[in-house]
């Protein structure tokens, strides 16, 4: 039978792993860019965090943001440098997540995607697909297009805005 | 959702996605990111947004990339196309991509865009600065099944290359496309 105690730590940490997952994937994607390896560093975060809560080792729990943060620093710097263990890893994190969680996925509607990087002014689209699909930086993209490298930043910033009203647009 | 007092920038968030900032200022984003309902929902966004576009695969892409996509297992059947000359390409079941090397004097360019004219629609799209081989004069135009519905027989492609500063038209390039 499960006790009311257990029931209500379950839930915390449920609540706890729903308010981060995002947050942590969002951070994997931007330094490992890879999905699964996103997906792997959630995982690992999150159980991390909550052994740590489990264990009173988070001194201040009203900065468990930090604490998060911290943790997803580290394990991110371990996954760049171990990526053969890493699914080792993730494999035992995902069995210590409570139950009912759901992981983020963040996936666009790719059909959609195509359609609305279409509808971009050329240079907007030159840009985007420059820095996301070649990596280039903007130094290398104003050579190449004749911009300066703020004016590509610009260009970029304002491009994405436009891909995002585009998608939510039509998702809404 | 709680809002945000002082919510990052949508220019931050992009920058700090590209690598843009200093270390200082992109730890700073971070510890923001972290502690605020809006702007982690913001940077979620963003990430959906750009590791989509990062994933797509364009109509025109590197030779870097073929090769990549060749050694992840794809089955990519490649047709050399002349300026001017009528090709055809079967895009087969026993094919994942369709590869139209259109073949030019790329020596002199210092870049080249590809026009995609859809005769049918009466649309075209300009692609600016794609990738391009100089040494063995090709763009390599990458063509996925789901483009299908884009052009019954296939779109015309428009080449043009800038050369000292001057933008000159290269030549138009037509596959005839068959789906089986």
């Amino acid at each position: 039978m499960v006790s009311l105690a257990s029931a209500v730590q379950s839930e915390d940490e449920r609540a706890i792993c729903e308010k981060y997952a995002s947050r942590v994937y969002a951070y994997g994607l931007r330094h490992l860019r890879d999905r699964a390896a996103a997906q792997d560093l959630v995982q690992h975060v999150l159980l991390a965090v909550l052994q740590a809560l489990r264990a009173g080792r988070v001194e201040d729990p009203s900065r468990l943001d930090a604490y998060v943060l911290g943790a997803a620093r580290n394990a991110s710097m371990d996954m760049r440098r171990g990526d053969a263990r890493r699914r080792r890893v993730a494999e035992q994190s995902a069995a210590g997540l409570p139950e009912g969680y759901e992981p983020p996925s963040l996936e666009v509607d790719r059909a959609r995607l195509e359609g609305c990087i279409h509808g971009l002014d050329a240079r907007d689209r030159a840009v985007v697909v420059a820095t996301f699909l070649e990596d280039r930086d903007a130094d290398e993209i104003g050579r190449t297009l004749n911009l300066t490298p703020g004016n590509v930043r610009v260009i970029r910033h304002r491009a994405l805005a436009r891909l995002q009203a585009c998608i939510e647009g039509a998702a809404s | 959702m709680t809002p945000c007092a002082s919510p990052v920038p949508f220019e931050t968030l992009v920058a700090w996605w590209t690598g843009d900032l200093p270390d200082d200022e992109a730890a700073r984003v971070e510890e923001h990111v972290f502690a605020c309902d809006a702007c982690a929902d913001a940077s979620a966004r963003l990430a959906k947004l750009a590791t989509g576009v990062r994933e797509l695969l364009p109509p025109i892409i590197s030779h870097a990339r073929r090769d990549r996509l060749v050694a992840e297992g794809a089955r990519i059947r490649v047709t050399r196309v002349e300026p001017g000359v009528d090709a055809r390409a079967v895009f087969g079941h026993d094919v994942d991509l369709l590869v139209h090397a259109l073949r030019a004097d790329l020596s002199r360019a210092e870049r080249v865009d590809v026009e995609i004219v859809l005769q049918e629609r009466g649309v075209s799209t300009v692609w600016e600065a794609v990738p391009f081989d100089a040494a063995s004069g090709e763009v390599l135009i990458c063509c996925q099944r789901h483009f299908r519905h884009l052009s019954a027989d296939g779109p015309v492609f428009r080449l043009y290359a800038v050369e000292a500063g001057e933008r000159r038209a290269v030549g138009d390039y037509f596959v005839l496309h068959i789906w089986p």
